[in-house]
């Protein structure tokens, strides 16, 4: 091409060919530059007979031309490949990584226990959680009275042993209500009690019975719940975007009710055969069906308070798997689009709820309520509209190529309600679509024959 | 040889235009009605499938301008129109 020529062309256009030469390879991008350039001048010179004056409104088509230049080195890059199977089609969508995610959040749900263990204020040196593993879908269920007053017995294997539990609770004179994590005499060995004599007056909204509570060496009493406590310990999170706290309790008196958690801290040298051989308790009350030694396990509380980013991680790596198995990651650009909506779905569903999972001990155990629905009821609530949103989406959308369903055709005729009902169908820009194949794949005279009768 | 394509009705459409002697991606915009985004794309793969051939002008004078490329229908394109012309009835219209 000649200079002359392509000073001819406006410079904006120039620019956008240029750039996008750039992205091809280089013996196939000069090839493209001089076709769009070729293209360009012939149409401009189309449009007047002179090129000297090219007023706003042919530089705009011709952009508007131009954009398509974009689609084309984007077609060129990929290859050209588009998706043309239905799994591959619904893969692309976001309902593979939602319905994924549904699938690992079922699959985690009897981990929760393991969860509640995660308290910023315990202390992880050979502490271990013990729980009854459930023979009903591996669930992680809590001990008995008689198995916790049993284990509370072996002092030879267990140097602490103790058992607490997590809820919400309003004191007097706070308007918000305060996290408990309440936790008995014998237990106190197991978490480390460091008091925030700051946290509570700014917290704790001025309430003044916590104040003087808020000491390890006071001796009075707080009320909760019914229940006389001791504080012992304020655990503030001030990363989080509610400021709330943990308060620690102390209970003179057992905790009846609620089957507690139990926690216990293994003397040094215990060996794992040794705790497996203690956890095996030989009869157990309240269940006497069950021979429950076989079903007690230890966790050690190391292991559980990286939990959620490992199990975080490991629901991200199932979901990118299911939604590459179903695309077959056979170009670039699906590998690309397959990390995208891996993200944006655990983005949009997973991340707020793995926040939420991270605070679980003091948002579970007897923490019912709304706060507590919100939180298992996070994915059901938030997914179920994207994955209804999708479907729409993919109703909208071309099973072949994925593009847009446009240009809406009447078929049918008004008259025959029963055996070809009107309707209206779409189709794509690539002339893909829904429509009734014995219409449109009929031979053309038939097609003329039916034409007729409709008319 | 590649394998060959189905004919959807943009790619019948653009098939159509070549054979009725508008050989240039902008005069097959025009004449379609098609946006640039879908006129090229389509050219790319008929011709990686083999229903069409692409040749540039040869270099003319300044007062011609640059060269361009044009595309022809080859034999296996023409008989791919030929069937695309049943399926799609809007496609046996009258020639140029």
């Amino acid at each position: 091409m000649r200079r002359t020529h392509y000073r001819e062309i406006p410079i904006e256009a120039r620019c956008l060919i240029h750039a996008l030469a750039w992205a091809l390879p280089r013996d196939y991008g000069d090839c493209w530059r001089r076709e769009w350039f070729g293209e360009s001048w012939h149409w401009l010179k189309q449009q007047r007979f002179g090129l000297e004056n090219i007023g706003w409104s042919t530089r705009l088509r011709l952009f508007g031309h131009l954009v398509g230049a974009i689609v084309d080195v984007w077609f060129l890059l990929t290859g050209g490949k588009l998706f043309k199977r239905k799994l591959e089609c619904i893969g692309r969508s976001s309902l593979a990584p939602v319905a994924a995610l549904f699938v690992a959040v079922a699959a985690l749900w009897p981990f929760r226990v393991h969860l509640e263990a995660v308290s910023p204020s315990t202390n992880d040196q050979n502490a271990v959680l013990i729980a009854r593993h459930s023979p009903f879908m591996g669930k992680l269920d809590r001990l008995s009275t008689g198995e916790i007053k049993f284990l509370s017995r072996r002092k030879d294997v267990f140097d602490a042993f103790g058992t607490w539990r997590t809820y919400s609770a309003r004191l007097t004179g706070s308007p918000f209500p305060v996290i408990v994590l309440q936790i008995d005499p014998a237990a106190r060995k197991l978490f480390s009690l460091n008091l925030e004599k700051g946290t509570w007056p700014t917290y704790g909204h001025g309430c003044e019975v916590a104040v003087d509570s808020s000491s390890a060496d006071s001796k009075e009493m707080l009320t909760v719940n019914g229940t006389r406590c001791r504080v012992v310990g304020i655990v503030s999170r001030p990363r989080t975007p509610v400021p709330y706290f943990t308060l620690l309790l102390s209970v003179e008196s057992g905790m009846p009710g609620v089957l507690p958690n139990v926690i216990a801290r293994l003397r040094s040298g215990t060996s794992e055969g040794r705790l497996n051989q203690v956890l095996d308790v030989p009869f157990d009350s309240q269940r006497p069906w069950l021979r429950s030694g076989r079903n007690l396990i230890a966790t050690p509380v190391k292991q559980i308070r990286g939990a959620p980013f490992k199990w975080g991680g490991a629901v991200f790596l199932a979901i990118w798997i299911m939604t590459a198995l179903l695309q077959r990651l056979r170009s670039l650009r699906a590998r690309i689009v397959c990390s995208f909506e891996t993200a944006l779905a655990l983005l949009i569903v997973g991340l707020p709820w793995l926040r939420c999972i991270a605070h679980l001990p003091v948002l579970s155990g007897d923490a019912t309520g709304i706060i507590t629905a919100l939180i298992y009821g996070y994915p059901v609530v938030v997914g179920t509209p994207i994955a209804l949103l999708t479907l729409q989406f993919q109703k909208r959308c071309c099973r072949v190529c994925h593009r847009r369903l446009v240009s809406p055709i009447k078929i049918g005729r008004y008259g025959s309600v029963l055996m070809e009902p009107a309707a209206t169908e779409c189709l794509c820009t690539e002339g893909h679509g829904s429509l009734v194949s014995s219409t449109a794949l009929c031979p053309a005279q038939q097609w003329f024959t039916w034409c007729n009768k409709w008319a | 040889m590649p394998k060959a394509a189905n004919l959807t009705l943009t790619s019948a459409l653009i098939l159509k235009a070549i054979k009725e002697g508008y050989s240039y991606g902008f005069e097959i915009m025009e004449v379609t009605g098609l946006a640039s985004g879908t006129v090229y794309p389509a050219l790319r793969r008929l011709e990686a499938t083999g229903l069409i051939k692409s040749s540039w002008e040869t270099e003319q004078d300044d007062a011609q301008g640059p060269p361009r490329r044009h595309y022809q229908l080859n034999n296996h394109g023409k008989d791919r129109l030929n069937e695309a012309s049943k399926r799609f009835p809007v496609l046996a219209g009258k020639n140029r």
